[in-house]
């Protein structure tokens, strides 16, 4: 196979209620946000007016960029962000929108009030690591964390930058929320860099990876015929990032109980799917599980090679190909 | 890399649904007073907004997605693609939303309820369900750029080979939340929106969207489909500054328009990039964004920025958000159809700091080429090209 959207990832950062070692943290937990203390991870003075959204892309960033080789080196106009979030402002959101229901405008918080748009989620990002060759948020459900390396890596290709920083962050939903026992929070930031064919990887990468997405119509999964439609769809998109399709890899699936999820199981083969993990009521989880299998992938499996599906009831759907660096190789 | 045209498109703002609706509006140039919001929460000082018709738009999940189909259907009838036929390709779908399906929300609390567990952004998900869409569904939410880095992403899609057919644009509706933080952060303007006036005071949103079917110009000549246009170049850059105000010297904004023009080359020397026959500005109405975009323009066409009319979109449907920059790509692909480009919506006066050339009669198309520029709070600039080719 060839390289086209192959990205070298020479960093990782996590930052989760759970932990922030890739191999154990879990974003999954609704409690509180007394896990993260502001002022430890970030800093004394102003971060606290940041959602926690933000706070979390912050740190997870920090903890990604600590340890890059040639970073200093990698122009301001050549540095990127891609950033997924489904919730990152929700909650805050709904409490804004409480204040107008229930007192007035004027009540609302100048300081936050930037925060309506979720891309100002990733400014702070921005100014702080000096990312001026693009900033780009996505927000499909489920797969925006994922999306955000096949976008970022797309970027490197065209040549848009050297370096992105494609990330995932949530906050936890409000507790009015139906959804709030899923809740993500934390966030996950990899170091991304365009590995030229027939050249050798970067300098200190982790490993590589191959992300491409596509899309289930639920309106499909139900007849027959649809569902091969979408059968031969989901054959595609893992002969796009493996480059075969049937490829001799664990495969890791992480989603929900829809009809959705139950096609692409099919698709995949049950057989085939070495382990299948629920997902969140947000992007974290399947980028995370990215993060894993780069970091820390299971020593008795292969050579550390794992197909990695996400898919969501909504019918948003991504795959990856990842390699650890014990096979540095591209190809 | 490939060249990407333009097939078909589609819009809907207040001046009605269709693109026909938008290029006569266009040309008659009124001036439109926003509608009052018929919310009995609507935050208090400046409750107004440019509205979409309802009426007639499909039913969907949403305000959002509503519009957001609308102009799909448009766009792919007007490529030859009508919905319900199977594409040649798999269908990609890239939309770019500010507030997604925000405004459901809040219409479920100010009834009382609690909103469901549906998603916030759903509309590229609803569009691609409902034409069985199978390739790529991307949300893109770069705030008020949304729409032109969703183009973006489309065309980079096609140029390295991922994809051969992209619905691309976007969709915005009414959302409390967007208007009341606008008008908390004093960037409402009590009046109208009215770029570049001096006696402007803000932006006023407005609900809209638009749709591309862009396609590799192979694809298109496959299936003998006539081009509109051609989307050239797109630069992508971001201030790293603030979360709301614009870099003042406007390093940025200038590096995305000189990549749309071909002329940011690895050495900073600068090619010419040729010339323009109109600009699309993002021009918003809020104080400091006009005044930098209006020197930022200078700094890139020199003296040629008082020959270039500029074709201020946003006084004549208001500020669409993520669907703005789509909108303006429809307005561009029109302007290059008809060969003319329209009056503007009258200023009671123009700001002398905003030193552009805003023509308040119609006037031939100098040049077939038209930049675009987007720019959203976070400093995320995108700038880009509409333009005739080889294959338009």
């Amino acid at each position: 196979m060839n390289s086209a959207g192959w990205v070298a990832v020479t960093g990782v950062g996590v930052v989760t209620p759970g932990g922030d070692d890739p191999s154990t943290a879990r974003p999954g937990d609704p409690a509180p946000s007394s896990w993260f203390d502001t002022s430890s991870r970030l800093g004394r003075r102003g971060y606290r007016y940041l959602p926690p959204a933000a706070q979390y892309l912050l740190a997870a960033a920090r903890r990604a960029v600590e340890d890059v080789v040639g970073l200093a080196d990698v122009p301001a106009a050549r540095r990127a962000a891609a950033v997924g979030s489904n919730n990152g402002a929700a909650t805050l959101l709904a409490g804004m929108d409480h204040t107008l229901i229930e007192q007035d405008v004027e009540q609302l918080s100048p300081a936050t009030a930037p925060f309506f748009a979720v891309n100002v989620l990733a400014s702070r990002l921005c100014a702080e690591h000096g990312l001026k060759g693009f900033s780009l948020t996505l927000t499909s459900p489920l797969v925006a964390g994922l999306e955000a390396v096949e976008v970022g890596g797309r970027a490197l290709a065209a040549g848009r930058a050297d370096m992105v920083l494609a990330a995932a962050t949530e906050d936890r939903l409000s507790d009015d929320a139906p959804r709030v026992g899923q809740s993500e929070q934390g966030a996950v930031v990899l170091v991304l860099r365009q590995v030229a064919a027939g050249r050798a990887a970067p300098p200190g990468t982790v490993g590589g990876c191959r992300v491409r997405t596509a899309f289930v119509p639920p309106g499909l999964v139900h007849d027959p015929a649809g569902a091969r439609q979408v059968g031969r769809r989901i054959t595609a998109l893992i002969r796009a990032v493996t480059g075969t399709e049937r490829p001799d890899l664990p495969v890791h699936l992480v989603t929900d109980e829809s009809a959705v999820a139950g096609a692409v199981m099919t698709a995949l083969g049950p057989d085939s799917v070495s382990s299948v993990q629920p997902s969140g009521a947000g992007c974290v989880t399947p980028l995370l599980r990215l993060a894993r299998e780069l970091c820390d992938p299971p020593r008795d499996d292969g050579d550390g090679r794992s197909l990695l599906v996400a898919a969501d009831e909504g019918g948003n759907l991504a795959a990856a190909y990842v390699r650890p660096v014990r096979t540095p190789s591209t190809s | 890399m490939r060249d990407v045209v333009i097939t078909g498109v589609g819009a809907v703002t207040c001046h009605g649904v269709g693109s026909a609706a938008l290029w006569q509006a266009m040309c008659q140039a009124p001036v439109r007073l926003p509608d009052r919001l018929p919310d009995p929460y609507a935050p208090g000082r400046r409750p107004y907004m440019y509205l979409a018709p309802t009426e007639s738009l499909p039913a969907a999940p949403g305000a959002a997605s509503r519009l957001a189909v609308a102009a799909a259907t448009e766009a792919l009838d007007n490529a030859g693609l009508p919905v319900g036929t199977r594409p040649p390709a798999p269908l990609n779908v890239v939309v770019g939303t500010c507030m997604g399906e925000t405004g459901r929300e809040e219409q479920t609390r100010a009834a009382g309820g609690t909103p469901g567990p549906e998603p916030t952004f759903s509309v590229a998900a609803h569009l691609g369900d409902r034409l069985r869409a199978t390739g790529a569904n991307t949300s893109v939410s770069n705030a008020c750029s949304a729409s032109g880095y969703a183009l973006g992403i489309a065309a980079d899609m096609i140029r390295v080979g991922e994809a051969d057919l992209v619905l691309a644009g976007g969709a915005d509706a009414y959302s409390r939340v967007a208007v009341g933080c606008f008008d908390r952060m004093r960037a409402a303007d009590p009046v109208r929106c009215r770029p570049f006036d001096r006696h402007r005071r803000g932006t006023v949103f407005g609900e809209g969207a638009a749709m591309l079917v862009l396609e590799s110009a192979e694809h298109a000549a496959a299936r003998d489909a006539v081009p509109l246009a051609r989307l050239g170049q797109s630069g992508w850059s971001c201030d790293a500054y603030h979360p709301t105000a614009p870099e003042p010297s406007a390093e940025q904004i200038v590096r995305a328009m000189r990549q749309a023009l071909g002329q940011d080359t690895a050495d900073g020397a600068g090619v010419t990039g040729g010339r323009l026959g109109c600009v699309i500005p993002h021009g918003t109405g809020t104080q400091l964004n006009d005044v930098v975009e209006s020197q930022a323009l200078r700094q890139v066409l020199g003296a040629a920025t008082l020959d270039v009319p500029l074709y201020s979109l946003k006084a004549l449907v208001g500020h669409t958000g993520g669907a703005a920059a789509a909108l303006a790509a429809v307005a561009a692909t029109l302007i290059l159809r008809h060969g003319t480009v329209p009056p503007n919506v009258p200023l009671d006066s123009q700001d002398p700091e905003c030193k552009v050339f805003l023509p308040h009669t119609s006037s031939p198309l100098a040049t077939r080429r038209l930049l675009v520029n987007a720019y959203a709070f976070g400093g995320n600039n995108t700038s880009f090209l509409i333009e005739s080719g080889a294959a338009a």
